[in-house]
């Protein structure tokens, strides 16, 4: 039992649901309570006490349904020819096993229930549980296969047919025998592949997303981007907002303290703390929403509207041939998506031209900034060879507390053609390659150590 | 720290234990409450509002037949609320009284160090068991007989403040700095319950078993009916069940909570009404919808939300 729940949990783990050891004891005891014989009690006893969260819960479900589905009473039937003629042959080793290893000759006597479990063995021994591919799964068959005697069950069962037919009496026993294999084994692998490789799979498919250049991604993918980004920020933001909190206790307030005690004749019962009060850091984003940064520009703009919780005074510009304010269009909240679409839309076309662009800014925000204001620049600094308006700039970032340029180009591509990036970066605090969804988060991780 | 193991040997008999009680649980929520009580773990109860968590821990207590003791949650519980708080009051008090006792006691000392050195001997006595009062989280743990604690609606504290639950959920204890670590009695039974404002942390789910109560099906819900308005026709209550189960559907600000089925079914009883017509359901629709805009919805859409007149 305890070996099939490990088993379960692992699965479990892989697909994405945080089991802790302490948890796995809970499941241990309960159905040290409950037993075995009830499926359905079981399914929810355990879903009390492993999955934790609604979509845990599903994802629960799901998992239990596949672990504990045997297969046995899904679409592989016994053959009903073996048993019947089982029957008639009485008993089964009168007729001659004529040339048959032992262990074959087991194999055409066991029963359905035993055969799968032939093959449940056979496959441990091959370990399918390590598949990873969908691809992978010939392999396995053929691993499983080779265990279960199977090139000699082929070389038999060639030699009784190239006799006479029926010659060999059990040559329909075998035949029968290697279809329920065959069926029983690809079903064992099908199964241990949503178990195990699936997720796996997922895994990877992850892994690719993050760090893949966002352009070279397709509209499918930019689509899990988007879900990629929602379970990053979800996790800064749990991680940041917990932060902003720890500095608050300060000194004893003397004043409040007495003043509060004063109803105690003075004495000194309850104390009172100083708090210290920190300004929060303004957030001014300056995104280039041009053709050639467009589909970058659409996951940065995501990822500042999903930071609103931490970020809540944060204000966005986007530019690509004039500058205009968007912060109210992504706060308002709707369909985010749309709102970006529609940004991209507007304000998207036409050549970029930083001159103007940063002349706009400093006349809408320059007076907003100061010292506790971070300035976020994001775009590949290609002017068409246009001026790059680098005095702006300047006075900009000397207003600023900060300032930090993100570049979706490669660097390999900085200062190339009409890149003027490493005059902008004289007057940066840092610049940073975005390219891949792995990039901006790092980006944004550091913006919050930094700022919060 | 030791519990019996109730009486109750299996989920069923709960649910009968809970039944009686008029709380009809389904078999999910009956196999939560059992095994909460056997692994001697906190049950975190999650649903939309007004589906029975709160009344969940009452039928608990009723059918357990031990005391309930409640905390409710809000922004700002803090320990001094939820946990202990010395009474200041009572330690005022005391130190006035004995002020000739401590004169008399000082008195005979020699010097500041040797008062300061009886002093500290006072301290302990000023700081014991007997000045703590305790608040409910406290309060659950020193039951003699047990009890069942219910933390009510924990979304809405702080996550500091959940962190201070921590101890109490994994190992029914509470550390007072001046005192030492007071452990439970007897295990009580917890009950949390939340409404998913926010999101709780990953530790308070680890330490809880969770339950997500969804609205009632049907058949369910004709059967809390007919537990708590024992007048009401079978047939009243499955075309109420009926009609709310279709309001569900709909795309309301406040879908109708199970309390909102049995007000309105009282309502209805009060108007001696024997089906669901027309007149009767637009008179008192707001007893069941409280936003006005889902209940002009509700009007325009009410000839195919009511069942065709036989």
């Amino acid at each position: 039992m305890e070996a099939e729940l490990v088993g379960f949990i692992s699965a479990l783990r892989r697909a994405g649901l945080p089991v802790s050891s302490d948890e796995t004891l809970a499941a241990a005891e309960s159905i040290r309570i409950l037993g075995f014989d009830n499926r359905r009690q079981l399914k929810s006893a355990l879903s009390l006490v492993l999955a934790k969260t609604e979509p845990d819960k599903q994802r629960f479900s799901e998992c239990f349904e596949r672990f504990y589905n045997t297969g046995a009473t899904q679409g592989v039937e016994a053959n009903p020819q073996v048993e019947t003629r089982r029957q008639e042959d009485q008993p089964p080793q009168a007729i001659s096993d004529q040339g048959l290893t032992p262990s074959l000759s087991n194999l055409l006597q066991a029963s359905h229930e035993q055969l799968r479990l032939s093959v449940q063995q056979a496959g441990e021994n091959a370990g399918v549980e390590n598949i990873r591919l969908f691809t992978q799964r010939g392999v396995f068959l053929r691993r499983i296969l080779q265990q279960l005697d199977w090139p000699e069950l082929q070389q038999k069962m060639l030699d009784a047919s190239q006799g006479a037919p029926g010659r060999h009496p059990r040559l329909a026993d075998m035949q029968n025998l290697s279809a329920n294999i065959q069926a029983l084994a690809r079903d064992y692998i099908d199964r241990q592949y949503a178990l195990h490789g699936q997720p796996r799979s997922a895994q990877m498919r992850e892994q690719m997303l993050m760090q893949t250049r966002i352009n070279q991604l397709d509209p499918g993918q930019i689509a899990s981007c988007r879900k990629l980004v929602a379970r990053i920020v979800k996790r800064l933001t749990r991680h940041f907002k917990r932060r902003k909190r720890y500095y608050r206790r300060g000194m004893l307030d003397l004043h409040t303290t007495l003043r509060h005690n004063m109803s105690n004749e003075g004495i000194l019962f309850k104390l009172r703390w100083r708090r210290k009060h920190r300004d929060r850091p303004r957030v001014f984003v300056l995104c280039d929403v041009s053709g050639s940064v467009r589909q970058y520009a659409e996951l940065m703009l995501l990822f500042v509207y999903s930071l609103q919780d931490i970020l809540p005074r944060a204000q966005c510009y986007a530019f690509a041939s004039r500058l205009e304010n968007i912060t109210a269009l992504l706060k308002a909240r709707g369909d985010i998506e749309q709102a970006i679409a529609t940004t991209l839309r507007r304000i998207g076309g036409g050549a970029t031209d930083y001159a103007s662009a940063l002349d706009d800014f400093c006349r809408e925000a320059g007076p907003m900034l100061n010292r506790n204001s971070v300035l976020i620049v994001f775009g590949d600094a290609r002017n068409n060879h246009g001026d790059p308006s680098l005095d702006t700039f300047h006075r900009l970032t000397g207003k600023a507390g900060s300032t930090y340029w993100l570049n979706p180009e490669s660097h390999f591509l900085w200062n190339t053609g009409d890149s003027v990036i490493a005059d902008y970066a004289r007057d940066c605090d840092g610049l940073f390659e975005a390219s891949t969804l792995e990039q901006l988060e790092q980006f944004c991780e550091y913006l919050l150590r930094k700022t919060l | 720290m030791t519990m019996d193991i109730d009486a109750l040997q299996s989920p069923a008999e709960l649910a009968t234990a809970l039944g009686s009680g008029g709380y009809i649980a389904s078999e999910e929520v009956s196999l939560a409450l059992y095994l909460a009580r056997h692994l001697q773990k906190p049950l975190l109860v999650e649903g939309p509002p007004g589906v029975g968590k709160t009344e969940l821990a009452k039928a608990a207590a009723a059918a357990l037949d031990l005391p309930l003791i409640r905390l409710q949650c809000y922004e700002g519980v803090d320990e001094a609320k939820a946990l202990y708080e010395w009474k200041y009051g009572k330690q005022l008090l005391y130190t006035q009284v004995l002020k000739q006792q401590l004169d008399r006691i000082l008195g005979d000392s020699s010097g500041l160090a040797a008062s300061v050195e009886k002093l500290h001997a006072m301290d302990d006595i000023f700081f014991s068991e007997r000045f703590i009062e305790p608040r409910p989280l406290l309060k659950a743990l020193q039951q003699e007989e047990g009890s069942v604690l219910l933390i009510d609606e924990v979304d809405k504290s702080e996550e500091e403040f959940e962190a201070l639950l921590l101890e109490i959920l994994s190992d029914y204890q509470v550390s007072i700095p001046e005192i030492g670590t007071i452990s439970a009695r007897r295990v009580p039974l917890v009950i949390l319950t939340s409404n998913q404002n926010r999101e709780l942390s990953d530790a308070l789910r680890r330490r809880c078993l969770h339950l997500y109560i969804p609205f009632p099906g049907m058949e369910q819900e004709i059967a809390i009916l007919r537990s708590r308005l024992p007048d009401i026709a079978q047939q009243l209550a499955a075309a109420l069940a009926a009609f709310v189960d279709r309001l569900r559907q709909l795309d309301l600000n406040k879908q109708p909570a199970i309390s909102e089925t049995i007000d309105w079914a009282r309502a209805l009883l009060l108007l001696h009404a024997n089906s669901l017509d027309r007149e009767v359901v637009l008179s008192t629709l707001n007893v069941l919808l409280k936003h006005q805009a889902d209940i002009d919805n509700v009007a325009d859409q009410l000839p195919q939300l009511l069942p065709p007149a036989p």
